[in-house]
């Protein structure tokens, strides 16, 4: 079976020429203008460090990562841990009637639009609104809600990324073949050897892109923080965006970037080397 | 076969639908149109940048204009004057016919040369503009040409609950008061969060001591329940409970009034923070005497007196003396504006900072947020 | 032997709960005349009218809606495309491949909006339906390619080999084996597509030429001046519409045996 060079470059040329221009070229122009001080958008001509000097003489990037990093880890564990069940209960339980429609479903609240859903449930979560005119019967202040802290911004960021994540499981465990599952189940395995010993392995890689749908995006927010954080919940994301849009510093916002895709890029090395060790431990 | 067909007839139904929708706004012009094209060949554009629901885009604003000069006035919105500025220098110069920056974002533009300087004589309603804001230096290039039109002015000031508290406020130190802990909100803008924090620390709001600022600060966010960056991330949770006080604008306080949400607004015996908004033509506009035809119908007493008595759309104070004579005491009230003269008594301009100067603040107010 | 699992049918219920109890809300809101979202509830169809006689909603819709077909459609053709290369080499260079068009995804795509305005503007280009079109597409391209790809990988390739031992030419063998298999895949990551792109704010608010406006930009802005809930009733009529259009597809015997998925 030969494989035609050609053939891999023709089928390679469009998405081999996205990357080249529409990801690592704005990828070089932000490392380049990290390296210029300065708030225009023109070279000054000096190159340094003195912006990453400034960064870290200002110590805020550190705790800032610190608490994106631990907020996307708490959104993505949940997702994954809400995840499996619905997309396995969708790719095996549900009828295959129905499947469909409830496939599409999960996305059918995003046909409207991102900001309107933070805003409704910021509505369901605030004071006097539905959520806690319910508590209030249990005896909890209506006037002071949940909103304006962490907590609501985990539960906005969870609403917003468990889709993802749902979809990715969704679209491997649909095509896991059940008598895999039947064999090993008549073999004696329990529900959790199952899971552990076939489920993960399968779907590891569609775990992984589930994984980098939801950590990265949620770790780089700022939105939902800027929102509904209150005034404790400030992440990287307003950092780097206070940067860009409100003083137009250039050269810091691209160095706080340049920073944070760092630290994503390592932790997401680190990420597939474990799913890689997942998915060894194939049948 | 025959569910293929299905399946497209619906789509093929459903999708002109959808179209429908969009073409019920748009039909009014677009009977228009055609005819005006083939009369006097091309209808020309009008290209407004604004912030959106700014008066601008009302249709008492835009219809009579478009029709009076037989043109179409298409809106270009941004939400921070850093992206105006920003809208400018990549791609609008050639493109933006006239901008409303405000008065600190003159300066700047005025600096990198975004703004044409602008002929007085071209300017009808001149004379009318309130006199300390129409040539403040900050727009006025180095030849002392005219850069940009005052269109509006309003203040930052304190915005209160009545019902929440035991006795009326007239000092910031309320927002500083443990007694109002977690029911204070603040204007999560740099300039304005650290102007304020000078006056109520008794500093000079253009040059204060930031490491001073940095703790009175950090005491306001203990108090704190949240920072709010637009008209509605105040209004819910103020509307809701959440928050009893905070700094707020003026046009604000005024709106919430007019929708029956009760609010009281005080300028502080500190001080309040003031500024101003002014129409601009950016170098290079494609339509320059349409840019000045809508700036001379944007200061109007017609336009604004209408402008200012639609309370339910936030307006700030028209800079067009004229107008107060033609308000209702009421709308007037509703403006804070009964006494015209004696009030604010003190005030602090929003003005220009240095580049450095700017980042400092930015620095500063990043540092405040991000402490736990 | 089917499962019972009632916990699983428990979770997924309510999860579906926890994801449209937002939905029920803005419906209901859409019908409340409280524009702060507060109680009590006082029925109005007031922000319909207001919704159906203003220009702006309606028109950003519409763009939004084709603009995300249009490049849905494009990104998935070119992640297939993609991923089928991607097989053909070394899986090592394919992973790397893929990491480095990760970065759409995990550059900040506020960074990523501008770093494009500004090559753009350099090209020639500037603000323009091209510029826009591209930059929501190699956002969502990451997102078709890292479904796809594993689930090509996943392909038992002697299903492939024996079709061709018994005669049919490469192309028949993709279309008629490779594609059916991958079809999950490839619906899935078009429906992430189209929400991706759907709702991508930051990148068309960096993009879109002059005075146009998508539904997220129009949105923000008018949430950020004076949100009136007539928001909500576009987001009520778009949500039924949908949810119709699905039920209807499903009746229509597309939800059989095997399904689309």
């Amino acid at each position: 079976m030969t494989k035609s060079r050609i053939k891999t470059w023709l089928l390679m040329l469009p998405g081999a020429g996205t990357l080249l221009s529409l990801v690592l070229l704005p990828l070089s122009l932000l490392l380049l203008f990290s390296l210029v001080t300065g708030n225009q958008i023109s070279l000054s001509g000096a190159l340094s460090f003195k912006n990453y000097l400034n960064i870290f003489e200002q110590g805020l990037f550190g705790p800032l990562m610190w608490k994106s990093i631990r907020m996307g880890l708490l959104v993505t564990a949940s997702s994954i841990l809400i995840g499996y069940p619905v997309a396995y209960g969708l790719a095996k339980v549900v009828k295959p009637r129905w499947r469909n429609f409830l496939v599409v479903m999960i996305i059918i609240p995003f046909f409207t639009s991102q900001l309107l859903l933070i805003y409704s449930l910021m509505v369901m979560l605030q004071s006097q609104g539905p959520v806690m005119t319910f508590l209030a019967l249990f005896g909890l202040d209506p006037t002071r809600s949940i909103l304006y802290s962490n907590t609501a911004v985990y539960l906005i960021l969870l609403y917003q990324f468990l889709p993802y994540m749902v979809l990715s499981l969704y679209s491997s465990l649909v095509k896991i073949d059940d008598n895999i599952v039947f064999a090993a189940r008549s073999m004696g395995a329990s529900r959790i050897r199952v899971f552990i010993d076939i489920i993960l392995p399968l779907t590891a890689p569609a775990l992984f892109s589930g994984i980098i749908l939801v950590f990265i995006p949620v770790a780089g927010s700022f939105v939902e923080s800027n929102l509904a954080g209150g005034t404790k919940g400030m992440m990287i994301g307003s950092l780097i965006d206070s940067n860009f849009s409100v003083s137009l510093n250039m050269g810091r916002g691209c160095a706080l970037c340049v920073l944070f895709l760092l630290i994503m890029s390592v932790l997401t090395f680190a990420l597939q080397r474990a799913i890689r060790y997942l998915e060894g431990r194939r049948l | 076969m025959k569910k293929l067909l299905a399946l497209f007839l619906v789509l093929v139904l459903v999708f002109p639908i959808l179209g429908c929708q969009s073409g019920t706004g748009s039909a009014e012009t677009t009977e228009v149109e055609p005819e005006q094209t083939e009369a006097t060949g091309e209808r020309r554009t009008l290209t407004v940048a604004n912030w959106q629901g700014y008066g601008s885009d009302a249709e008492y604003a835009v219809k009579p204009f478009e029709e009076k000069y037989n043109c179409k006035v298409v809106h270009q919105y941004f939400d921070s004057e850093e992206a105006l500025l920003n809208m400018l220098r990549t791609g609008g110069l050639g493109k933006i016919d006239v901008v409303l920056p405000n008065m600190a974002y003159v300066a700047t533009g005025k600096r990198e040369n975004l703004f044409s300087p602008l002929d007085k004589t071209k300017l009808e309603n001149f004379g009318d503009l309130k006199e300390n804001i129409r040539e403040l230096p900050d727009v006025l290039d180095e030849d002392g040409n005219l850069l940009g039109v005052a269109w509006t002015w309003g203040s930052t000031a304190l915005g209160y609950n009545p019902d929440a508290v035991s006795e009326p406020i007239n000092s910031w130190a309320a927002l500083w008061d443990p007694a109002n802990k977690g029911k204070v909100a603040y204007f999560d803008d740099h300039l304005t969060a650290i102007m304020i924090a000078a006056l109520y620390s008794g500093q000079d709001p253009e040059n204060p001591d930031l490491n001073v600022i940095k703790d009175v600060l950090l005491q306001l966010k203990d108090n704190t329940r949240l920072f709010w960056s637009s008209y509605d991330s105040f209004a819910k949770p103020y509307a809701a409970g959440e928050i009893t006080m905070g700094s707020v604008w003026s046009g604000a306080a005024t709106q919430l009034n007019a929708e029956g949400v009760k609010i009281e607004y005080v300028y502080p015996v500190e001080g309040a923070v003031v500024w101003t908004d002014y129409w601009c033509i950016p170098v290079n506009a494609p339509n320059e005497d349409l840019a000045y035809a809508w700036i001379n119908w944007m200061t109007s007493v017609e336009f604004q007196s209408e402008y200012a008595s639609d309370l339910a759309a936030q307006p700030p104070i028209p800079a067009n003396t004229k107008v107060y004579e033609v308000l209702s005491p009421e709308v007037r009230a509703a403006l804070y504006i009964e006494d015209i003269e004696n009030i604010p008594k003190k005030v602090a301009f929003q003005k220009e900072l240095p580049p450095e100067v700017n980042q400092a603040w930015l620095d500063l107010w990043n540092e405040v947020k991000a402490t736990n | 032997m089917k499962k019972r699992a009632p916990w699983l049918k428990l979770i997924m219920v309510l999860t579906y709960l926890f994801l449209f109890a937002p939905i029920i809300v803005v419906m209901v809101m859409s019908f409340n005349t409280s524009q702060y979202g507060t109680l009590p509830f006082v029925f109005t169809t007031g922000w319909y009218q207001r919704l159906l006689s203003g220009v702006g909603l309606g028109k950003a819709t519409w763009l939004s809606i084709w603009f995300s077909l249009l490049v849905t459609l494009a990104g998935s053709l070119v992640g297939i495309l993609t991923s089928l290369g991607l097989r053909r080499m070394p899986e090592t260079w394919a992973r790397r491949f893929i990491s480095w068009l990760n970065l759409a995804v995990i550059i900040p795509w506020l960074v990523l909006g501008i770093a494009l305005l500004m090559i753009f503007n350099f090209v020639g280009l500037g603000r323009s339906y091209t510029g826009m079109f591209l930059g929501n597409f190699v956002c969502v391209l990451p997102y078709v390619v890292m479904l796809v790809y594993p689930a090509l990988l996943a392909l038992d390739k002697n299903v492939e080999y024996a079709a061709r031992t018994l005669g049919a030419s490469p192309r028949r063998t993709l279309v008629t084996i490779v594609l059916p298999a991958l079809l999950p895949a490839i619906l899935t990551s078009s429906l992430m597509a189209f929400m991706v792109c759907f709702n991508n704010f930051v990148i068309q608010y960096y993009l879109a030429p002059f005075g146009i406006r998508t539904l997220p930009m129009e949105i923000y802005n008018l949430v950020r001046v004076g949100y009136k809930p007539d928001i909500n009733a576009l987001a009520t009529i778009m949500i039924l519409v949908s949810v119709s259009l699905v039920l209807l597809v499903n009746r229509l015997g597309y939800g059989s045996k095997k399904g689309f998925f």
